[in-house]
């Protein structure tokens, strides 16, 4: 890498370490663990720098890569335990969320299923679209608002469940 | 907005313990060894490298075991280690080192090296000269080295969305302290052939020489081993004396010492007066009975 290239690395890496975080922290619910998600992510960004960094398309990549990394099947093998969806219902409308407090977000993003996770993290907090998150996550739009709704489902009905107690 | 209740959630961010500086070190241990990434882009690669150019392979995180049931180099086919070959009708087949395989486990390997290396290089240096602990040496793990401290580099050699990826080489890299200042001393120590290094490596191509290549030249030792000495000056003025020796036993060592306390390929001046080690110095280590992975 051009040493030009590489101080721009460097401007985009620490401008964007912030957010990198904490999206990570988000995904995985764990600094430490986040921490090397995103050195892990930043080591990958930098050997494709040269192609990448001067794209509109890098934010997108950065997430890809970050994503990727978290759900590694060899090392995580929850994917094999998920179980396909046949109904792919409309997502909720943000506003849903804002009924959400802390705790009982806390305690969704804990219950959820990795990839629904990543779902509900990339549309709820990275504010992508559908479009972008099916990509990112490397499936169809209909899964992806099957995820969400899902995960919105899970935090309703716990909600309820405290709402009772 | 819904974005703020997960920053609630996030809390206090505690202070990062990501090391850009560390993330940096590697991606341009990266760099190096792509000059040696492809049989066919060998030479295209070395001058990317030279240049901060071009990828032509990405490098795994992915920690596996590389080695492979001991071949003795020159009794047998050259047989490369069975979990680094990909299929032959793969894209990435050439990456897969051609030299016999390692007669040692890579753990072995690395506790030679480690021993050898210190002790050759130590017979070189000049009067007062000592090494040091490099702050950018680290294992694949990113657990840092003491002083020329061997480490084995391993991921799988696979097809990969963006071309191959893969590595099997062995790093280790001091600083050297004198009255001159600090300056560096590194090794990659590896199989040839493939992603190894070979042949196609030692040559001074006028076509591919790089601004900063001010010198080039080959020879080929009485012993068969065959040398590449060249120096590299950057615009901020760090030197870098570097020697790639294809050494007849199959092993490939590329030998570099600059007048940076890193490396010659961090940014900004000089932290000595003068490199460490000469191209001839070099030499002699990189050819040096004991720098293989085939000892005797």
């Amino acid at each position: 890498m051009k040493r030009s290239e590489e101080a721009a690395y460097r401007e985009y890496v620490t401008g964007r370490m912030d957010i990198m975080r904490r999206v990570a922290y988000l995904l995985c619910r764990d600094w430490h663990t986040a921490d090397d998600l995103v050195s892990i992510t930043i080591g990958k960004l930098y050997r494709h720098w040269a192609r990448v960094g001067g794209s509109h398309g890098v934010d997108a990549y950065v997430r890809r890569i970050l994503l990727r990394v978290w759900l590694d099947e060899k090392r995580r093998p929850w994917r094999r335990r998920e179980e396909p969806t046949d109904r792919v219902p409309e997502l909720e409308s943000v506003a849903e969320y804002r009924v959400v407090d802390r705790d009982q977000l806390l305690y969704l993003l804990d219950g959820l299923p990795k990839r629904r996770r990543a779902a509900v993290v990339l549309r709820l907090y990275c504010d992508l679209s559908v479009e972008e998150t099916a990509e990112i996550l490397g499936c169809s739009e209909g899964t992806v608002k099957s995820q969400t709704a899902r995960g919105l489902d899970t935090l309703r009905s716990r909600a309820e469940a405290a709402a009772r107690d | 907005m819904t974005k703020n209740l997960f920053d609630d959630v996030i809390g206090e961010v505690p202070p990062s313990t990501v090391d850009v500086d560390a993330a940096i070190a590697r991606g341009r241990r990266a760099d190096r060894m792509r000059r040696i990434a492809s049989p066919t882009l060998a030479t295209v690669a070395a001058v990317a490298v030279l240049l901060g150019g071009v990828a032509v392979v990405v490098l795994s995180d992915d920690d596996a075991g590389g080695y492979a049931p001991a071949v003795p180099p020159g009794t047998s086919k050259a047989v490369p280690s069975s979990s680094t070959a990909p299929a032959s009708d793969s894209p990435c087949a050439g990456m897969a080192p051609t030299a016999p395989a390692q007669p040692e486990e890579p753990a072995v390997a690395e506790d030679r090296l480690s021993d050898v290396l210190p002790r050759v290089v130590s017979g070189e240096l000049g009067p007062g000269a000592t090494l040091q602990k490099n702050p950018i040496s680290m294992d694949q793990d990113g657990k840092p080295l003491g002083p020329l401290e061997a480490a084995h580099w391993f991921s799988e050699v696979k097809e990969v969305p963006d071309g191959c990826q893969g590595e099997d080489y062995y790093l280790a890299a001091a600083s050297v302290k004198s009255a001159n200042g600090t300056g560096s001393v590194d090794f990659v120590i590896a199989r040839a052939g493939g992603s190894g290094g070979g042949e196609e490596i030692i040559v001074c191509d006028p076509e591919v020489i790089a601004p900063e290549r001010t010198s080039c030249r080959t020879e080929t030792t009485p012993n068969g081993d065959k040398v590449l000495l060249t120096r590299l000056q950057a615009s901020d003025g760090s030197v870098t004396n570097r020697v790639d020796v294809l050494r007849a036993d199959q092993t490939f060592v590329v030998a570099e010492s600059s007048n940076m306390a890193t490396s010659g390929k961090y940014p900004g001046p000089p932290d000595a007066t003068k490199v460490p080690l000469t191209q001839a110095q070099l030499k002699r280590i990189a050819v040096d009975p004991s720098v293989t992975l085939y000892p005797h």
